[in-house]
């Protein structure tokens, strides 16, 4: 099978098992919920500065995608499939398929928190579509970054601790680009005052991700 | 052997003249006044921090490829010395920061480099505590190192450039560098740099011999 065919295979069938588990989808969503109720309520409806906005925007978006990106090795180790999918697949299809996985879910939990996040924090004036292109490269960047911590997380002890503290210096560069990027989408400025950190993210994205796919092939071998 | 003995009191004699003139020359700073002294010991700690955790990027990349434990021996020492050096590098640029910007903590670019710096180095060891197998823990946290090096250019060069900044660039290097630094001080500040940079050299070489004597001594009971 070509890597495109297999990576397509390992992809339908993460789908298909999270449709089969669709209870676990659903905890996922009311984690991420919590998250955003808890930084909406405790902020109120005030007036906020787009400053404080987009840092809290990736905070809540940074921990609600924590449960749900660290799961995506894990859930494999607990059902005992993780040798027989190294039988089946190359590393390069596995780490893809992955990849896609874990960017569709991340995808499935902002369609409904971010409007959330909106409505409840009465967020207006915004370049929508600046927005939807930091939102995008910013979600690139939180799965390329978290993958490669979630396959050695799997297989270590202290799992859940331990994938925060091994994500987030990796993260931090993201995420300190994509508030920048979101500071200027909240204030309602144009594409000029974004072409730093949309450089910025883009290159994150290639560099990480790059990174992460040449080193899966490392670990998942050991 | 008559050499390294050589080069050790070598070392001892540069620093400790690096030390001498730090302080017997006028401050490099007359703005900023004597706690600009420190710059001649904060800069070098930073830099050994960021070369220590390029080693260990370094011997990562070895091991991976080669698989042989002592590379991984190496690259785990190079992160023990780098981490005291963040740390010190850390606590420098903080004291530094309470007399110069008047707070111990201003969430400057390159205050939040540094402590991510000092995340990747606990993350990093946390990594290996976590793992008892030696195989899956040297290639894990050889990759775990590599991907960490990765954002290091980030966290120097573009953070920075994103956000504002009250860390002068342009310093040390650079189009406004002959007019930020007298002659004086460039060289101390220089000598200073070689210095550290050999500090960490010989620490390393003394402790790379420890590592690979320790797993002579493991592998023949």
């Amino acid at each position: 099978m070509s890597w495109a065919a297999e990576t397509g295979a390992i992809l339908k069938k993460e789908l298909r098992s999270e449709l089969r588990r669709r209870w676990s989808s659903a905890l996922l969503l009311l984690f991420g919920l919590v998250t955003v109720f808890v930084v909406s309520f405790s902020l109120g409806a005030g007036s906020l500065t787009p400053g404080i906005l987009s840092a809290f925007f990736w905070v809540t978006l940074f921990f609600a995608s924590t449960a749900g990106l660290s799961r995506s090795f894990l859930k494999e180790e607990e059902t005992k499939t993780i040798l027989a999918l190294r039988l089946l697949a190359g590393p390069a299809a596995v780490f893809w398929g992955k990849f896609f996985f874990n960017l569709f879910l991340l995808l499935f939990l902002e369609l409904v928190l971010v409007p959330l996040f909106f409505v409840w924090l009465n967020v207006s004036g915004v370049n929508l579509s600046g927005f939807i292109l930091i939102l995008a490269l910013g979600s690139l960047g939180l799965v390329a970054g978290t993958t490669l911590s979630a396959a050695m997380v799997a297989k270590a002890e202290s799992k859940g601790v331990l994938f925060v503290i091994l994500a987030f210096p990796i993260l931090a560069p993201l995420l300190i680009f994509a508030m920048a990027g979101t500071k200027a989408v909240f204030a309602g400025f144009g594409w000029e005052q974004m072409a730093n950190p949309v450089k910025a993210l883009i290159s994150y994205v290639a560099v990480v991700g790059a990174g992460s796919s040449i080193l899966f092939d490392f670990i998942w071998e050991v | 052997m008559y050499i390294q003995k050589m080069l050790r009191w070598l070392l001892f004699f540069w620093l400790a003249a690096v030390i001498f003139f730090a302080f017997a020359q006028p401050a490099p700073q007359q703005q900023i006044g004597e706690t600009s002294r420190i710059f001649y010991f904060h800069v070098p700690c930073a830099w050994v921090c960021v070369l220590a955790f390029f080693m260990t990027a370094f011997f990562s990349v070895r091991y991976l490829l080669k698989k042989e434990i002592t590379l991984d021996a190496k690259a785990v020492l190079s992160a023990q010395l780098g981490l005291i050096f963040c740390i010190l590098a850390t606590l420098s640029g903080s004291i530094w920061a309470r007399f110069a910007w008047g707070a111990f903590w201003n969430w400057d670019p390159r205050q939040t480099s540094i402590f991510l710096q000092l995340l990747i180095y606990f993350a990093y060891f946390s990594l290996r505590g976590s793992i008892g197998e030696t195989e899956k823990r040297a290639t894990f946290s050889a990759a775990y190192a590599i991907l960490a090096f990765l954002t290091v250019p980030f966290l120097i060069f573009v953070v920075p450039r994103v956000t504002a900044s009250l860390h002068p660039s342009d310093t040390v290097v650079g189009k406004e560098a002959e007019f930020n630094l007298g002659p004086t001080v460039r060289w101390i500040f220089f000598a200073s740099l070689a210095g550290f940079t050999f500090l960490y050299y010989q620490l390393y070489r003394l402790g790379a011999r420890i590592k690979v004597a320790e797993l002579g001594r493991k592998e023949t009971p």
